[in-house]
């Protein structure tokens, strides 16, 4: 009998976060049972089991679970006198242990082996939860947690290690950020690189050409941290030098009206294409059509947009931001660019518009191969099966 | 004249409100027309009146009762008509614009102006029905960005900008601008600058470069994308590694993005930038007064008003060309002006800001100051608004 893991999640995983779909699908095809605990109610929008807390929930719904989880804290009792006990013993003041003990309520009174945070900062407040469970607790750094939440609350780390049994790590830049925010060397780490299923990403046909104009695009959310702002200018540069081009952004986000308004303010606007989000399944689509794959980010933990254009054998360009340079073999796969330099994106496009095509098809063929040999879900799903095996 | 000034709250924002009490010094009378927040302090004027938006549902039905009962006395036809163009979605919706409707048309105002172009998103059907001449003003994001990424509003400009009577532009740039949606709209539109009050004009002194040791940099704004503070960091970054000792502050309400936050802490930054808020008008002009230069990275504005405050006090200042700036900033004579969304070139413009002898910076100083004495008082302001009125009567 495998073990039972419960997952804290934002929210529950819909089709924009994949790699979070993909994780969970995979330890259940392990064998693994897979509760999912969330504040934040988003009805019937996931395949997966979902356990909700419950001040989210519709009022109706509330007053018969109530019942529910009265009854499973009577059987549970044990568990919410330990949480109560460990939380004074940290020094916490009674309010506040009874605040944190009802807001974790729906995850104490579950029975699980394992208590793992997508996100370390969704540990914050949770610290003893699976203590009180009396389970091992694990946590996946994958970027923003690690490299912007500390800058704002620079608590929510201190706190935590004490308590963590393991850590996944999606790459080791992400690593080195978490030694930095105090990680303890004692915590074991163990480094599962994002994976992607390399079939529904296949090399495209036509690997190698340029067309002109360039097709430019870049997958991901509108959000500053990646960096598009940077990317309109490499653009603009582009376009004063007559260099022709097409770029297609896919995703929303918070950043578009000042991303519709930059490419305005740059004269642009008919060349860049908002196309808003797109089902999943439909990107490769997009990114067959298209010739150069841009990921400027500012900030990135390692980033499955990069590994399917790669895997798809498009010219592949991102930053030299935390997880890309190891996503990215620079030179070999792809190129990595400094951060904020759009002088030398704009340089970088160009250069790769001048090469010959059966370089370019080089380099398409070998940044799909590494990707299905490195960067396959199948791999992915044994190191899980791994990491929980213990 | 009657004037009906319709902004979204009572009291708006600090130059409508000079607007309001200008006009009404001139002799006009006034209705302003919004959600009242705070007393506005009329006080001292007898021919300005407030109309307020009653804030729950039954008072609103209320004041549509009044209107009704007012209206089926005196005028019972347009009573009828007044309902059917008011009709709306909903009920409420439909029972805000009746109130509006019907108390401009009760009142007989000669010139209902529109402070904020979006609002025609929701009374479009006043403007397209003519309840009564209708001005509008351009003042900034709602024509210059809104409309490129919400396809509702483009076209509703496109619908109702042909009907709209007399078009109000902070700048010609803006008025360009707008033809996007109406292309005949020039003819009836009329530039007034924004203004600055008597007061801070009195309070100009040709300052001289504050310290040596310290060069200081100030912006002031709320903290919102379109001001370009990641553009201003990135121009601190530059002149941090070319050794000038720049201080910047920001002085806005509210947080600091995180954007900004993680911009600071990765360029390394955190020695040179300030963040201050919740400072009074007085203290934040004597704050910039005190600075030795300000600056402006904005990435849109209509044309920003705390830049000609900056000059009308004296202190000098590097401005980007966004909205109307380009006709208040003549590059090297009242201050300097560069391309917006490019760090490389504010960070040029502060460092040679930053290396101007005192001879230079004077007549820079007293450049500004009179370009605001000549453009940008509130006399000239109201002179402007009473022409594009005037124009609006007689067509």
């Amino acid at each position: 009998m495998k073990k039972h893991i419960g997952l804290i999640v934002t929210k529950p995983p819909v089709y924009s976060e994949q790699f979070l779909m993909d994780k969970i699908q995979g330890l259940i095809d392990s064998g693994y049972t897979v509760t999912l605990f969330s504040n934040a109610y988003v009805p019937n929008k996931t395949p997966f089991k979902v356990v909700y807390a419950l001040s989210p929930q519709p009022k109706f719904k509330v007053g018969i679970k109530l019942l529910y989880y009265i009854l499973l804290g009577i059987i549970n009792l044990n568990k919410l006198f330990r949480y109560y006990n460990i939380s004074l013993k940290q020094g916490n003041s009674n309010k506040k242990t009874f605040k944190y003990l009802i807001s974790n309520y729906h995850i104490l009174i579950s029975k699980i082996d394992w208590l793992h945070f997508e996100f370390s900062g969704l540990a914050y407040n949770r610290e003893y939860v699976a203590k009180a469970i009396g389970c091992k607790m694990s946590l996946s750094i994958r970027g923003y947690d690690i490299a912007i939440s500390p800058l704002k609350n620079d608590k929510v780390h201190s706190k935590v290690w004490k308590f963590v049994d393991k850590v996944h790590s999606i790459s080791d830049d992400i690593t080195e950020l978490a030694y930095q925010n105090g990680m303890p060397n004692a915590i074991t780490i163990q480094k599962i690189s994002p994976a992607i299923k390399p079939e529904t990403f296949p090399l495209k046909g036509d690997c190698g050409t340029v067309k002109n104009p360039i097709k430019l695009i870049s997958v991901g959310r509108l959000h500053w941290k990646k960096g598009y702002n940077y990317i309109l200018l490499a653009l603009k540069e582009l376009k004063n030098q007559n260099i022709d081009f097409i770029y297609s952004i896919i995703g929303e986000g918070k950043a578009k009206e000042e991303l519709v308004y930059i490419s305005n303010m740059l004269g642009i606007e008919k060349q860049v294409i908002f196309h808003g989000e797109v089902k999943h399944a439909s990107i490769a689509e997009h990114l067959h059509q298209s010739d150069i794959f841009i990921q400027f980010s500012v900030q990135e933990g390692f980033s499955n947009a990069v590994l399917e254009a790669q895997s798809c054998g498009l010219m592949v360009i991102g930053s030299d931001a935390e997880g890309l340079p190891e996503n990215i073999n620079n030179g070999e796969t792809g190129w990595i660019v400094g951060k904020r330099d759009y002088i030398a994106l704009s340089e970088q496009i160009k250069n790769i518009a001048k090469m010959n095509s059966d370089e370019r098809k080089k380099i398409g063929a070998a940044a799909s191969e590494r990707v299905s040999k490195h960067f396959d879900l199948t791999k992915q799903n044994k190191e899980f099966d791994e990491f929980y095996s213990e | 004249m009657r004037i009906a000034i319709f902004a979204s709250e009572i009291p708006s924002t600090v130059f409508i409100e000079n607007l309001i009490k200008g006009l009404a010094m001139r002799g006009h009378t006034i209705y302003v027309y919004g959600k009242y927040i705070k007393n506005p302090h009329y006080e001292n004027y007898n021919n300005i009146h407030t109309v307020k938006e009653p804030k729950s549902k039954l008072g609103m039905s209320l004041y549509a009762l009044k209107y009704i009962l007012k209206l089926l006395i005196n005028n019972p036809r347009k009573l009828l008509w007044l309902l059917k163009v008011s009709k709306a979605q909903s009920y409420l919706y439909w029972v805000y614009r009746f109130n509006l409707y019907a108390s401009i048309a009760v009142l007989e105002v000669d010139i209902f102006h529109i402070q904020w172009v979006n609002s025609l998103l929701y009374i479009d059907s006043f403007v397209e029905h003519k309840i009564a001449k209708t001005v509008v003003s351009f003042r900034g994001t709602h024509l210059n960005s809104t409309p490129l990424y919400l396809k509702a509003c483009r076209e509703a400009y496109e619908r109702v900008f042909p009907q709209v009577d007399g078009f109000h532009g902070v700048s010609n740039a803006i008025i360009e601008e707008a033809k996007k949606y109406d292309i005949a709209l020039g003819e009836r539109a009329h530039v007034a600058y924004p203004a600055v009050t008597s007061s801070t004009l009195a309070r100009f002194k040709v300052t001289t470069k504050h310290a040596k040791t310290e060069f200081h940099a100030i912006s002031i704004g709320r903290h919102h994308w379109k001001k370009g503070y990641n553009y201003a960091f990135d121009a601190v970054k530059i002149l941090k590694d070319k050794e000038i000792p720049i201080i910047y502050t920001i002085v806005a309400h509210g947080t600091l993005d995180e954007q900004l936050v993680y911009q600071i802490n990765e360029l390394g930054i955190q020695d040179q930038i300030k963040i201050t808020g919740g400072l009074s008008h007085d203290k934040v002009l004597d704050t910039a007064q005190n600075s030795d230069v300000f600056l402006l990275p904005s990435l849109e504005e209509g044309v920003a008003n705390v830049v000609l405050e900056a000059m009308a006090i004296g202190t000098p200042v590097v401005s980007t060309d966004c909205g109307g700036m380009l006709e208040v900033i003549k590059d090297g004579v009242n201050g300097y002006i560069v391309k917006s969304g490019y760090s490389n070139l504010l960070a040029e413009a502060l460092e040679k800001v930053y290396n101007l002898n005192a001879e230079h910076r004077k007549n820079l100083i007293i450049n500004a100051h009179q370009t605001i004495k000549e453009k940008h008082t509130l006399e000239t302001q109201l002179n402007e608004m009473e022409k594009l009125y005037h124009k609006v009567l007689e067509s």
